[in-house]
């Protein structure tokens, strides 16, 4: 197997049953991909494709049933379950559909917790969240409940925890999708734009298409099977 | 922060949960008072009493449980030992008198009112007796049959005038009364027994030695220095009361772990989403682990607020309603069951824990 240097992730072959027996579910058959840093990779398929399957295992948060998954130029296989919940910690960034936002704590905490994961200083936590938030526009908000703001300040609160820690990799699950569609347009440039700016690897699940535009690599899903990329 | 957060989030059920488990801690706080006010009343006569040596009939071991009957003739002979500076005969009987309609027991003790030795350990209001016709009573029982000084009891045939209220002289079941040994002696009907002899030597003598010289000298007796027969009469105390007070205290705690793991795990199910957006974003296991022993123990410090907040107010109340539940509190209990909550507050939170522990990242993605 060969593994690209300077790759952020990689899928060689990969194919996911669950249940694993003959009958079993086929979520992905035979993918190959890989991910750069600079890129915004768009993943679109309809419901049940298997793009979030693909999105898991990106994160290492499942093994393939075949085929192999490398994250930052090492087998999934040869990480720890300490190792894996690290790089979650430091190297991978999440943002959901519904930003999963911890209702308990403010949109500041909400942030800096983050970065307490990845194990950063108290005092710095607060400084750079700070920071994270006035560059998005919610400063603000630091104070505020997340149930207390709106969708799309919401979603910003999820880039900025996604970002805090510097990940190279962001794993964007329908980020558009509880937005309204100018607000989702939005968060799509301002995520492309952090991928330019800083070299990340932003990869994005969605059912929307006006997304294509902004993406530099666009795979489709399809029964768990990708189609011909459109651009590469 | 996070575990302050849920909390605060909600007040009012982990207000109430608090208050819960803070009776849970009540409980706890009041049955060790409880045990150290017997172990005080039970023992605090043998203790506080100047004697040195304490003679019994042959077999017996202490005042509280068992029999001691002794001819009043062998004082004379006990005081002619070398090194005997004083011998007061006691004479302790289980006397059941009638007051206002009801039954009541006391555990009668008749002393020489002239030593006064074998007297009450500490007298609050009054004086001693001073003859045949009088008594001293215990606070505990005087508050309950509302008992001034100056009233009279009656015994027996006779009404004897209370003369001093005492104290530690409680000993839950039963309070100690003093009178004089004549008395004593006229109410079981026989003029030359008693049960103990207190035995106070001379300055410098050598106690081994003295009480080899009393057991050879008297037949079917057996004598304790101070320290042996506290021991005893503390033993014989506690082999009554402990087991039972250990296990009204053990279903507390009991009862404490399974609210505080309840309220634990009704939290994590709750909260099970965010549990997993943590795990999905890289929080290390001791991190959320830590977090549900936080809740358990913010929980249970305040459970410990309110119950000592409750307790001193609770205690006055117990000793109103029941006099002759004897309490005592010392700072020491309460560090005692500080440590113990503390200590429950960490096994609370292993099931919890469990409980987190299979909860899997992947779920944010359902």
């Amino acid at each position: 197997m060969i593994v690209k240097k300077n790759t952020i992730a990689q899928l060689i072959n990969v194919s996911k049953r669950y249940d694993e027996t003959s009958r079993g579910t086929i979520a992905l058959k035979n993918i190959s991909f890989a991910a750069n840093p600079g890129e915004m990779i768009l993943l679109l398929g309809p419901s049940g494709s298997g793009k979030t399957t693909f999105l898991t295992l990106l994160a290492g948060m499942q093994r393939p049933t075949s085929g192999e998954v490398i994250l930052f130029e090492k087998h999934l296989t040869e990480y720890s379950r300490n190792e894996l919940q690290e790089l979650r910690a430091k190297r991978i960034g999440f943002i959901f559909q519904t930003f999963l936002l911890l209702e308990s704590l403010t949109v500041l905490q909400n942030v800096m917790m983050v970065m307490r994961f990845a194990g950063t200083e108290k005092d710095k936590c607060r400084m750079t969240a700070m920071t994270y938030l006035k560059q998005l526009g919610i400063q603000d908000l630091s104070d505020s409940l997340p149930s207390k703001i709106s969708q799309g300040e919401k979603q910003r609160v999820a880039i900025a925890r996604a970002l805090v820690n510097g990940a190279e990799l962001i794993i964007a699950d329908e980020p558009t999708g509880n937005l309204a569609s100018r607000q989702g347009m939005e968060i799509v440039e301002l995520l492309k734009q952090r991928c330019i700016d800083e070299n990340r690897c932003v990869i994005i699940a969605s059912h929307d298409e006006r997304i294509i535009s902004l993406a530099s690599k666009v795979l489709y899903l399809n029964d768990g099977e990708m189609l011909k990329p459109d651009r590469e | 922060m996070y575990a302050l957060s849920i909390i605060i989030e909600q007040r009012l059920r982990y207000l109430l949960t608090s208050i819960g488990i803070s009776f849970c801690i009540l409980l706890m706080f009041l049955l060790l008072a409880i045990y150290k006010g017997v172990s005080y009343g039970s023992v605090e006569y043998v203790r506080s009493g100047k004697a040195d040596l304490w003679i019994l009939q042959e077999h017996a071991t202490n005042i509280l449980r068992s029999t001691s009957l002794l001819p009043s003739t062998y004082q004379e002979g006990l005081m002619k030992i070398n090194g005997v500076r004083s011998v007061s005969p006691v004479l302790f009987i289980l006397a059941s008198i009638k007051l206002r309609e009801t039954n009541a027991s006391l555990y009668l003790t008749g002393i020489e009112p002239d030593s006064g030795i074998g007297g009450p350990p500490e007298i609050i209001r009054g004086r001693n007796i001073l003859s045949d016709n009088e008594i001293v009573l215990d606070m505990a029982f005087a508050a309950k049959y509302k008992i001034r000084i100056g009233d009279k009891v009656p015994v027996r045939n006779d009404s004897l005038i209370v003369t001093g209220i005492c104290t530690g002289t409680n000993m839950f079941v039963i309070q100690y009364a003093f009178i004089s040994l004549k008395k004593a002696q006229d109410i079981i009907g026989f003029r030359y027994v008693i049960s103990a002899y207190q035995v106070i030597a001379m300055p410098g003598a050598d106690l081994d030695a003295l009480r080899t010289e009393i057991c050879s000298e008297f037949k079917n007796i057996i004598v304790y220095d101070r320290m042996t027969f506290l021991k005893n009469n503390m033993q014989e105390m506690e082999s009554g009361i402990i087991p039972i007070l250990f296990i009204v205290i053990l279903i507390s705690a009991i009862v404490l772990t399974a609210i505080l793991s309840l309220i634990l795990s009704v939290s994590i199910l709750e909260k099970h989403r965010d549990f997993a957006v943590m795990k999905a974003l890289g929080a290390p296991n001791g991190f959320i682990q830590g977090l549900v022993f936080k809740l358990s123990a913010i929980l249970s410090a305040s459970g410990l607020f309110f119950g000592l907040i409750f307790y001193f107010p609770v205690v006055s109340i117990v000793g109103k309603i029941a006099p002759e539940v004897a309490t005592k509190t010392s700072p020491m209990q309460i560090v005692v069951i500080s440590s113990c909550v503390m200590l429950i507050s960490a096994l609370s939170s292993i099931l919890p824990n469990l409980n987190v522990s299979k909860i899997y990242p992947l779920e944010v993605f359902k």
